[in-house]
């Protein structure tokens, strides 16, 4: 039994947590938080469900789901285990707490009766077997003074505040409204729970004795003789809960990682044919459709039909790629390879021949009367011949040989590692081949020659391009021996060709220029604007003497390395000069354009000699419109804007030739004095179809407005083009639709031509 | 000694006087419980003598039930024998009242005055003149109300009748507990010699509460085989009453009890003096004390009769057999 005398107040039990850490260790805390919330988020997002890949798994979606929803409920498990575990042992501790006091109350009987001492004795040696009692007053009534008390072991050192008048009171008043306790916790670190319940005797009024009913509801007298606190430490069976309760949740954990395997396995299981689509369809993602889906019958129904679905798409993909393959390696007509997939052969050919230091040859075949048949029994029997000379070409060759149609009449072989006399022979056995070929078509026999050109393959290094070209030369060669027959390419006949070639268009060139196969053409360019005078663009032709008329790129390349080219651009001034001052004689004004090429427009004394054809001709020079090519003018601009601006102070107009085509910024313009900017034919030609040509011929007279240029559009062949350019606000046109180059200036002809087409096209008068 | 009283009221009252002088105790010793008789004989032939007219006021504690019946039964009494007035004052409680309705009774000029319950008890002790009788006192040693003008009549159980019954019932029965609060000497004096006489030992105790009563009779020691309760309203509550009763069934102890509903709890016997037993003692008394200035006999008589309930579930439980004479006193 304990001092009945009120103890001093509770020592405080504070514990305050130690704040031990170093500046150093704080800092290494933060970053080791940091890393972990790194690593926590790239788990995170690492789970599929909160992946920010746009694709995911069906499988691991459901997987996320199925462990989402289980972790929930698990969560919630456990929470509600607790909750209620916690709930049911706080019932638990407020029964026991009550059957204490119950049991207390009677036991401490004696102690308001009979010898305290001896009693309590008795009461303490009850109670000391029960470790949840912690300690034990009993009060006397009056004073509240402790008539006795017990403490256990563990609380002998602590001192614990009596209750105060308030807790007296208020354990009262629960008895007085039917509670028996009044539970308050403790303010120590025992985790105690403290209870403090008045002790109370009853007795029936006398009164009722007389007329006594055991249930009646008959009040008792009541008094309070004294007060029992207790203080009962549960902590034990709180950590029993808190043990079972960590166990439980572990056994619930486990469960639900073997539910969560258990789970997984069953989806892929369920899902296995959608998860084997997954590699295959991967692949067809690739491009790769060297692929197919199984589409068992065993599978689920939907599986089954998307498995079929792209099974059936693969097969009609494999369709159309085989089909695209052969439009692109192969000739529609005879089946042989085309071109492009023969050139890529070609190259195979070569480097292997340079790694196996091996020697093919290559020939190009030529039909001699093709041409012939096509313009008088028609395309279709010209078809027909293609085919049959392809088919006899495969019979001739080898299978390793490979054989293409090169273009219209024209065929191609590789014959594979075969020396010069080979090659020779295999030529020979094809040109006889054809020699015995007949060609029937509706009655008729034709007789179809070919000519070869052949061209050794050999490690030397030769590009396809190169092989191509002496092959082809050959050939030309072959057709100048007089065809049906072959003629192998050799590199010092084709240099003394050439020599003897430049010798001859050298004199020709000179020849022409004054026995008058050199002549001017003119075309005529229409304005879209008004009917102004007549434009015309001079163009220089050379008649051969089979009367065949040669443009100038069958010439001028001789003529520039014979260096006769200024003197050609001299012979067109000075002609186009004189075609202006016949027109002048005959009282009509044109405009006529002249170009000049990059060598005579760069020539030293180029305004010299202009001037002096300019005073013998005597002619407006302002109907003379020189044209300069867009490269020739930016190639070197401050030198070109002098030589424009020399001839503009003659008089004479300037165009700019060619324009677009070039790299150059549309910035020179503002440098260049041109009164004309000449498109390319290159952007109008297919402009009807292409947006972007439109886009960029737009951006093109745009630009010429504001600098106050005017536009011509070359290579116009068709009424709609002429249409779009006029409604674009072009203000010339120059094209084999508004008129051919002819020999004369026939604005009459250019009439004729404008007549048929739209009404909105301006005429202009001749 | 044992006297019978109620056939012998027209005994000489010479051997009446003998037999006051040489009772050793107030408490008269009732007669021999008769099980076959339900209720007390009533004299088979009266003489009726010229008396003087008996007047008398009947006080009750409360409106009780109790009282009434027993006022009644006294009134009926009176009335077969004796010219009588007879007047009933409820009192109520409240002091103003009562003190005014003692101050009619005083004035009133009764010759006997009957009161019931202790509230009328006390207030009839203030009177001087009046002969009276009190009945349904429990306590009357507390405050002692006896004196020669002042008597009573018990509704206790005759002590004697009690044992005899119990040890019929239960012929091992050695030893018997009766816990009392304090001022209980003389009951508790002719209880113990009643018990003697059945070969039972009775160990009384006083209790100062029920909360006492409970821890004391829970620490009875093991040879003591049963116990009496008595309605003694100080030590008692209901829970106490329960909670004894149930603890004694559970512990193979027998009770006997005031209140048929501790039955159910598991007490052994009921035990009840039926009010008009009571009614009869109090006419007798105030017969007794016609024309006198006293009331003879002994301070308090006890019935000789009282009714018994046997709980057969329990005294089969305790492998007590039911002797025939008692069958129809075994509860349903």
């Amino acid at each position: 039994m304990g001092d009945t005398k009120k103890p001093p107040s509770r020592q405080k039990p504070l514990h305050s947590p130690a704040r031990s850490k170093s500046t150093g260790a704080s800092r290494s805390g933060t970053t080791g938080i940091k890393d972990l919330r790194s690593v926590l988020y790239k788990k995170f997002r690492s789970f599929p469900l909160f992946s920010r890949r746009r694709s995911k798994s069906i499988v691991d979606k459901m997987m996320s789901l199925l462990l989402l929803w289980g972790l929930v409920i698990y969560l919630l498990a456990i929470a509600g285990v607790w909750l209620g575990s916690t709930k049911v042992i706080e019932d638990n501790f407020s029964r026991q707490a009550a059957d204490w006091i119950k049991k207390l109350d009677e036991l401490g009987t004696p102690l308001y009766t009979g010898n305290v001492q001896e009693s309590f004795s008795s009461i303490e040696n009850h109670v000391s077997r029960f470790p949840e009692v912690s300690y034990l007053r009993y009060y006397d009534n009056k004073n509240k003074d402790v008539i006795a008390e017990y403490k256990s072991d563990d609380l002998l050192e602590t001192q614990i505040d009596h209750p105060d008048a308030d807790s007296f009171a208020a354990a009262q008043n629960k008895t007085a409204k039917g509670s028996p306790l009044f539970i308050q916790t403790a303010d120590t670190d025992l985790s105690l729970i403290q209870v403090l319940s008045p002790i109370v005797i009853r007795s029936i009024q006398s009164e009722d004795m007389m007329n006594f009913d055991l249930e009646s509801e008959q009040k008792e007298s009541t008094k309070i003789i004294g007060y029992i606190e207790v203080g009962l430490d549960f902590s034990q069976y709180r950590q029993q809960l808190v043990d079972n309760l960590v166990l439980l949740s572990l056994g619930f954990g486990a469960t639900f990682i073997l539910a969560a395997i258990y789970g997984r396995i069953v989806i892929r299981r369920a899902l296995k044919s959608l998860i084997n689509l997954r590699k295959p369809l991967k692949k067809l993602a690739k491009g790769n459709i060297n692929v197919s889906f199984d589409s068992d019958s065993d599978g689920d129904e939907e599986i089954v039909a998307i498995s079929s679905a792209l099974n059936t798409t693969i097969a009609a993909l494999k369709n159309r790629d085989h089909e695209l393959q052969q439009l692109a390696n192969y000739d529609s007509l005879t089946g042989l390879l085309n071109k492009f997939n023969f050139n890529i052969k070609l190259k195979e050919e070569i480097e292997r021949i340079t790694a196996e230091n091996d020697s093919s040859a290559l020939l190009f075949i030529d039909l001699d009367q093709f041409k012939h048949v096509n313009d008088n029994l028609g395309h279709a029997a010209g078809d027909r011949l293609l085919v049959q000379v392809a088919d006899l070409l495969k019979s001739r060759i080898r299978e390793e040989d490979v054989l293409s149609r090169f273009g219209g009449d024209e065929f191609t072989i590789i014959a594979k590692s075969v020396n010069a006399t080979e090659a020779k022979k295999i030529a020979d056995s094809i040109v006889k081949s054809m020699h015995d070929f007949v060609f029937i078509e509706g009655n008729k026999s034709y007789n179809i020659f070919c000519s070869i050109g052949l061209a050794m393959i050999d490690p030397d290094g030769s590009t396809a391009d190169e092989m191509f070209s002496q092959a082809d030369m050959a050939c030309f060669q072959a057709k100048s021996k007089g065809r049906n027959c072959y003629h192998m390419y050799d590199v010092i006949e084709q240099e003394q060709n050439r020599i003897e070639t430049d010798f001859g268009w050298a004199k020709r060139i000179k020849d022409s220029m004054t026995d008058g196969s050199l002549s001017l053409y003119y075309q005529p360019i229409v304005s879209l604007m008004d009917e102004g005078v007549e434009h015309y663009e001079a163009l220089l032709r050379m008649h051969s003497d089979n009367g065949e008329v040669l443009l100038p790129g069958a010439f001028l390349s001789a003529a520039e390395r014979l260096g006769l080219a200024v003197e050609i651009d001299y012979w067109v001034i000075r002609n186009a000069f004189e075609q202006v001052k016949q027109f002048n004689e005959q009282g009509k004004t044109i405009n006529l354009a002249v170009n000049l090429s990059g060598r005579v427009f760069e020539a030293p004394n180029l305004v010299k000699e202009v001037r002096k054809l300019l005073k013998q001709s005597n002619i407006n020079p302002e109907d003379i419109v020189f044209e300069v090519t867009e490269q020739t003018a930016v190639r070197q601009l401050d030198r070109a804007r002098r030589r424009i601006n020399e001839l503009m102070k003659l008089g004479f107009r300037f165009a700019l030739d060619d324009f677009g085509v070039g790299f150059s910024s549309f910035n020179y313009l503002k440098k260049l004095p041109v009164e004309y900017l000449k498109i390319d034919g290159s952007f109008v030609v297919g402009m009807t179809e292409d947006p972007v040509d439109q886009a960029m011929i737009k951006a093109m007279i745009q630009i010429a407005n504001i600098l106050d240029k005017k536009i011509v559009a070359e290579h116009v062949e068709d009424k709609a083009t002429l249409e779009m350019l006029k409604e674009f606000g072009a203000d010339y046109a120059q094209g084999f639709f508004v008129g051919e180059p002819m020999p004369e200036c026939r604005y009459e002809k250019y009439e004729a031509v404008l007549s048929h087409t739209a009404s909105n096209v301006v005429k202009l008068k001749s | 000694m044992s006297v019978r009283f109620a056939p012998l009221w027209l005994m000489l009252p010479v051997a009446l006087l003998l037999l006051n002088a040489c009772a050793p105790a107030p408490i008269v010793t009732p007669e021999p419980f008769k099980p076959e008789a339900s209720k007390p004989q009533k004299p088979e032939s009266v003489v009726v003598q010229e008396k003087p007219e008996l007047s008398v006021a009947i006080l009750m504690s409360s409106p009780a039930k109790v009282f009434a019946e027993t006022a009644r039964d006294i009134t009926s009494a009176l009335k077969q024998t004796q010219k009588q007035n007879v007047t009933e004052v409820v009192f109520t409680g409240d002091k103003k009242k009562d003190t005014s309705l003692i101050e009619k009774i005083r004035t009133g000029h009764y010759s006997h005055v009957v009161a019931l319950g202790k509230r009328a008890a006390n207030a009839a002790a203030r009177l001087h003149n009046e002969l009276v009788v009190f009945s349904h006192v429990f306590n009357d040693e507390d405050p002692a109300f006896a004196s020669n003008k002042m008597k009573g009549v018990s509704f206790l159980p005759s002590p004697d009748q009690l044992f005899k019954d119990w040890k019929a019932l239960s012929p091992t029965l050695e030893s018997v507990a009766l816990l009392t609060s304090k001022n209980h000497d003389h009951y508790v004096a002719v209880a113990k010699k009643a018990a003697d006489k059945q070969g039972i030992k009775l160990v009384h105790q006083v209790v100062e509460n029920d909360k006492e009563f409970v821890y004391v009779s829970k620490r009875l020691p093991p040879t003591v085989q049963g116990q009496w309760i008595l309605p003694d309203y100080k030590i008692l509550s209901r829970s106490a009453l329960k909670t004894v009763v149930s603890f004694n069934a559970k512990n193979g102890k027998q009770s006997v009890v005031f209140s048929k509903g501790l039955l159910s709890f598991g007490a052994l016997l009921y035990v009840n003096v039926p009010n008009a037993t009571v009614a009869d003692l109090v006419v007798e008394r105030l017969r007794d004390s016609l024309g006198k200035k006293t009331i003879p006999g002994q301070d308090v008589l006890i019935a000789r009769h009282h009714n018994l309930v046997i709980n057969k579930k329990v005294a089969g439980q305790l492998n007590l057999t039911i002797p025939p004479q008692y069958q129809h006193t075994v509860s349903r």
